[in-house]
């Protein structure tokens, strides 16, 4: 009886062990070597409400809205806090899932791409990414199912005509960087009509905001020694804008820290790490940043608010999954941290599909709707010696690979820059300050005005600057000058 | 009082010797125009775009503003680019300049240029843009080393404008109803 007893205990301790040995390895591939059972129970007693909200469509927004009256005529730029600029956008969500869902389209038509430079020139409301958003991400935004028939499989920009023909329809005409696509389909019933449109054209020139011409009304399409894109919207004529004094710094919580002060370092690792706060240790490195890490990623915070994390152990580029999975985690990881950032909002600006077994998302700050640039900010860890983007992440369908993230605070001072906006001299601007550039290596694909943000541990004030971007994404920067006394 | 003596006297002599510079440009630019009246004259022949490719105006062109960009460019080397615009009192072509203050310019690096003006008459303006290779100005040669192209811009009043705008949409509003 005894020994009938012992092995029944036996028996007990086996099932024990086997059924723990299943939860190791369940832990092993939830987590992929990282730590011991224990983290395992604190993630199932852990709070939910810990997990970060992300919403894609907060990071994917349009760069910018315009509306001309057509050739020869100024171009405005519709900024968010214009009366019509939700409604515009209301609309273009309407009849894009239309289009996604194949309903209501009359008439359809692929154009090459020089037809964009033609579209841009006639009465229009163009709506622009930053960089081409793949429909799949679209159709998850809409929440339309997309029978994937169209011609296109990604949108770069978007063109409604509200005069394409005498009947009550409307044009809408999709680029996606390489053809142009142009559906004719009824105006929105319950929306804004043809008459509306030119109440809107109307007002915005009786605005007297400032105006913006397409570089090849005036250059001719495919007219230049080298590729210039057929949109490209520079100011017209010789004049100043005023732009606000902006000012960048390390956050506050960074760049006030004391190091040797364990309470504020577990701020923050708060912060920073969120519920992976427990199983990371941190240190303060040689250089004076902040280390944390454990046998499976490491985050080191910068002081100047760079922050690198890095994903250890191997990944599967079998979990390389789909571009809308890889960013849901991007954008959890972002939004995880974002209260670091002050004053500015983030957007996507480029998605690179083409690596193996990830993706790359990049992000940028915009303050009081103005794009800021990081050019060539230097980075510690990885392959990349810079990185040109505020926030540069390598992600699969699982989780965040790597990131580098340059964390910084952004306010408004209180005078005001006033700008010499004269596009005339640009190109020949760049080709003095770039000597190696020639008819052959040189395209325009995008001029934008931007604030530069420089590497720096201290407070600036930052300066605007033509940033000119070619087919192939380099960039080339032109200070712009200052008018003082004015 | 020595010092200050030399001070002013050597912001005279600066100031002048950037007049006397800007003087010799500007004379030089003047002798070209008197060496060859066929810059000038009215009578002159346009020439194929061989040397500079004219962008805007593109053939004889039309517009609303006052404000105009003429635009061109060029793969060729030493390239200069005269404005002129035809005066009917004098009966011919005279220099024209644009909002940086110039009517000859030189194509820079980047093979393009963008020059704004102000057109002065409402209604046509002619106006002449003149390419020519700077290194070679001691023998222009029409279609050799010369380019001379004239157009007509006209500034057309607003009420114009809105003339065409509202005509449209009565047609639109017309049509509209037709089909309604």
């Amino acid at each position: 009886m005894k020994w009938f007893r012992v092995e029944r205990f036996k028996l007990y301790i086996l099932i024990a062990l086997v059924a723990t040995s299943f939860i190791q390895v369940g832990i092993l591939w939830n987590y992929q070597n990282e730590g011991l059972p224990t983290n395992f129970l604190w993630n199932i007693f852990a709070s939910t409400n810990e997990k970060a909200p992300s919403d894609v469509s907060e990071y994917i927004k349009f760069f910018r809205i315009t509306a001309t009256e057509g050739y020869d005529e100024s171009h405005f730029i519709i900024d968010e806090n214009h009366e019509y600029y939700e409604e515009l956008c209301l609309e273009v969500k309407y009849y894009l899932t239309n289009l996604l869902e194949e309903k209501n389209i009359l008439h359809e038509q692929t154009y090459p791409e020089e037809e964009w430079g033609k579209v841009v020139v006639k009465k229009s409301f163009v709506y622009e990414f930053k960089t081409k958003i793949n429909v799949n991400i679209l159709s998850a935004l809409l929440n339309v199912e997309n029978d994937e028939n169209q011609p296109f499989s990604s949108i770069y920009k978007i063109a409604l005509l509200p005069r394409i023909d005498s009947n009550n329809n409307i044009g809408l005409y999709i680029y996606d960087g390489f053809k142009t696509y142009g559906f004719v389909l009824p105006f929105n019933e319950k929306g804004i009509n043809r008459e509306k449109y030119n109440e809107i054209l109307s007002e915005l020139e009786k605005e007297e905001s400032y105006s913006y011409v397409v570089m090849n009304e005036w250059m001719g399409i495919n007219k230049t020694p080298y590729s210039i894109k057929p949109d490209i919207l520079i100011p017209r004529g010789s004049a100043s804008e005023d732009f606000e004094d902006i000012i960048c710094s390390v956050p506050k919580l960074l760049r006030d820290i004391d190091t040797s002060r364990k309470e504020e370092l577990d701020e923050i690792a708060a912060k920073v790490l969120g519920s992976d706060k427990e199983r990371l240790t941190w240190g303060i490195d040689m250089d004076n940043s902040i280390v944390f890490r454990n046998p499976s990623k490491t985050y080191k915070i910068h002081q100047d608010g760079l922050l690198e994390y890095k994903y250890l152990s191997q990944y599967d580029g079998a979990y390389k999954g789909s571009e809308i999975e890889a960013l849901e985690r991007s954008v959890e990881f972002i939004a995880q941290m974002s209260d670091l950032v002050k004053g500015a909002d983030i957007y996507l600006s480029g998605i690179d599909s083409t690596k193996y077994g990830y993706y790359t998302f990049t992000f940028d700050y915009k303050v009081s709707q103005r794009p800021i640039s990081f050019l060539e900010y230097p980075v510690n860890i990885g392959e990349e010696g810079v990185v040109n983007n505020a926030i540069t992440i390598n992600a699969n369908k699982k989780k965040v690979l790597s990131c580098y993230w340059v964390l910084k605070e952004f306010s408004v001072g209180n005078s005001n820059l006033k700008i010499r906006t004269y596009p005339f001299n640009l190109l020949d601007d760049i080709f003095t300050k770039y000597s190696h550039l020639n008819f052959y290596n040189f395209s325009v694909k995008d001029v934008i005005i931007s604030y530069e943000a420089k590497h720096s541990e201290n407070e600036e004030n930052l300066k605007p600057i033509w940033l000119i971007e070619t087919i192939d994404g380099r960039k080339f920067t032109v200070e712009m000058e200052e008018r003082k006394g004015e | 009082m020595y010092k200050k003596i030399i001070y002013i006297f050597t912001l005279v002599v600066l100031i002048a010797s950037f007049s006397v510079t800007s003087f010799a440009e500007s004379v030089e630019n003047q002798k070209l125009l008197d060496q060859y009246s066929i810059l000038t004259d009215r009578s002159t022949d346009d020439t194929e775009q061989f040397l500079v490719t004219i962008t805007r105006p593109e053939g004889d062109e039309s517009t609303f503003k006052e404000s105009y960009v003429i635009c061109g460019n060029s793969v060729n080397e030493k390239i200069s680019v005269m404005l002129l615009i035809y005066d009917n009192n004098e009966e011919k072509y005279i220099p024209f300049e644009n909002t940086d203050g110039d009517y000859i310019w030189d194509i820079g690096a980047s093979g393009i240029f963008m020059k704004e003006v102000i057109l002065p008459n409402r209604g046509a303006n002619d106006v002449r843009i003149i390419a020519y290779k700077n290194d070679e100005t001691e023998k222009l040669l029409s279609d050799s080393n010369l380019q001379i192209n004239s157009f007509k811009v006209s500034v057309l009043d607003n009420g114009i404008k809105e003339a065409i705008k509202t005509g449209f949409l009565k047609i639109t509003d017309m049509l509209n109803g037709l089909f309604k």
